[in-house]
C-alpha cells in the first residue's frame, strides 16, 4: 500500500486523488525554478495529505479541495514569478535595503527635496506655469507635499507619491494643452521624466519603510556591494544630466511670444525666436 | 527609529499573515499542520490553498519573521518545519495588542450605545 492510498476507498475516488496529486505536481513546474526547488516537494506532500483527507470524506470535499487549488494556484504562480523577477533584478543591481538602509533613505530624501524644490521653483519663477490651470498645479503641489511628508511618514508619503506619480504626465499634458500647445511633445517628455523620478522616490520610500524592521535582522553590517554604489551615483548623475538636457531643449522656446493675451482657449499666434536668430 | 517603532511600522498584518504567525506561536509546525490550524483558528472562515500558504511562508522567511528548520527524514524525504523567530514573535504580540485595544474600544462604545 502506498503512502497516498486510502483505506476503504480503493475505487474511483482514490484514483481521482492520485491523478490530482500527479496533475498538481505537474502544475507546480510552472512556478519559478527557485521557488519550485525550495518548496515544490513540500507543496506536493501537503497537497497529497489534503487530497487523501478530503477523499476519505467523500467526493464533495475532494471536489471542493480541487476547486480551491484550481482558483488558488494561477494567481500565486503569477505572483511568484513577479516576486522572483523583482528579486533577481534587485540582486543584479545589488539593491538590498536590509544592508544599507540609511544611505537609501537619504538618497530618497535628497531626491524628494530636489524634486519638490524643482516644482516649487517652477511655480514661483515661471510665468507660463503660474498661468497654468489649477488642477495640474494642485497635482504637482500635492506630490511635492507627499514627498516631503515621506521624510517623516515613509510608508504613507511614499505610497501616495508612488500612486500619484503618473499624474505628473497628465498634469504636464493638460498644462501644455491649455497654456502652450506648441510644446506638447516637450511637455510629454518633461511629464514622463517627472513621473519616472517621482515614482522612483515613492518606491524608494516604500521600500525603506517595508525593510526597516528587517534591518534589525542578521543582514545589518555587511558591506554594501560596490556595483550598487556606482549605480546610485550613476542614477544621480543621470537625473542631473536629464534636467540639464531638458533645460537646453526648452531654451529656444523661452522666447515664445503669445499674442491675444495667452489665456487658455484664446486663439494665439506663436513666434519662436531660436537662439541663433537673436 | 527604535526597535518598537520598527515593529509598529509593520502593522496592521493581513489576516492570513496574522493567523500563520499565531499558528506558529505554539511551536514548530509543518505546512499541512499550519493549514489545518489556520482553518481551526479562523473557525472555518479561512481555508488556505497550498499556493497561498507557501507564497506567504516564502515572504515571511524572506522578512525573517519565521525560520525553516530541518527535522530529519520522513519516507526518504527531508522533513521541514517552520518556527516563529524573535522578530516574528514581537510583531505578533504587537498586532495582538493592537487588536485587543481595538476590541476593548469597540466593546466600550457598543455597551454605551446599549444603555
Amino acid at each position: 500500500m502506498s503512502k497516498y492510498d486510502i483505506p476503504g476507498k480503493e475505487g474511483s475516488i482514490a484514483q481521482a486523488a492520485r491523478a490530482a496529486v500527479w496533475a498538481y505536481a505537474q502544475v507546480l513546474k510552472l512556478y519559478p525554478r527557485g521557488f519550485h526547488t525550495s518548496f515544490g516537494t513540500e507543496m506536493v506532500d501537503v497537497f497529497s495529505l489534503a487530497a487523501v483527507d478530503a477523499a476519505r470524506r467523500g467526493n464533495g470535499p475532494l471536489a471542493r479541495l480541487l476547486l480551491r487549488e484550481l482558483g488558488d494556484l494561477p494567481v500565486n504562480i503569477i505572483l511568484a514569478h513577479i516576486h522572483e523577477r523583482r528579486k533577481r533584478l534587485m540582486d543584479w543591481i545589488g539593491y538590498d535595503p536590509r544592508q544599507d538602509l540609511a544611505s537609501i533613505r537619504w538618497i530618497a530624501r535628497a531626491l524628494a527635496l530636489l524634486l519638490a524644490g524643482l516644482i516649487f521653483s517652477l511655480w514661483l519663477f515661471n510665468e507660463d506655469v503660474r498661468r497654468a490651470p489649477t488642477l495640474p498645479m494642485l497635482v504637482l503641489t500635492a506630490l511635492s507635499v507627499f514627498m516631503l511628508a515621506a521624510w517623516r511618514w515613509e510608508k504613507v508619503g511614499g505610497s501616495l507619491t508612488l500612486l500619484g506619480s503618473p499624474l505628473c504626465l497628465i498634469a504636464a499634458m493638460v498644462m501644455a494643452g491649455q497654456v502652450d500647445q506648441a510644446n506638447l511633445a516637450l511637455a510629454a517628455l518633461v511629464g514622463l521624466a517627472l513621473t519616472l523620478v517621482t515614482g522612483l522616490v515613492g518606491w524608494l520610500f516604500v521600500s525603506v519603510a517595508r525593510h526597516s524592521t528587517v534591518a534589525a535582522g542578521p543582514h545589518v553590517g555587511r558591506e554594501a556591494p560596490r556595483r550598487r554604489r556606482y549605480l546610485v551615483y550613476a542614477a544621480i548623475v543621470l537625473v542631473v544630466l536629464l534636467l540639464l538636457a531638458l533645460s537646453l531643449v526648452a531654451a529656444p522656446y523661452q522666447e515664445i511670444r503669445m499674442e491675444g493675451g495667452g489665456r487658455p482657449g484664446t486663439p494665439m499666434m506663436v513666434t519662436v525666436e531660436a537662439p541663433a536668430a537673436r | 527609529m527604535n526597535g518598537q517603532d520598527e515593529v509598529l511600522q509593520q502593522l496592521p498584518l493581513t489576516e492570513t499573515t496574522f493567523l500563520i504567525l499565531l499558528s506558529l506561536s505554539s511551536g514548530k509546525k509543518h505546512g499541512y499542520w499550519i493549514m489545518q490550524d489556520v482553518e481551526r483558528l479562523s473557525e472555518g472562515r479561512i481555508s488556505l490553498g497550498t499556493g497561498t500558504l507557501y507564497g506567504a511562508l516564502g515572504r515571511l522567511l524572506d522578512q525573517g519573521w519565521i525560520e525553516r528548520v530541518d527535522e530529519g527524514q520522513e519516507s526518504g524525504r527531508p522533513r521541514k518545519v517552520y518556527a516563529l523567530s524573535d522578530l516574528g514573535r514581537r510583531i505578533l504580540e504587537a498586532e495582538a495588542e493592537r487588536l485587543r485595544s481595538l476590541l476593548s474600544a469597540a466593546r466600550l462604545r457598543l455597551a454605551e450605545a446599549d444603555v
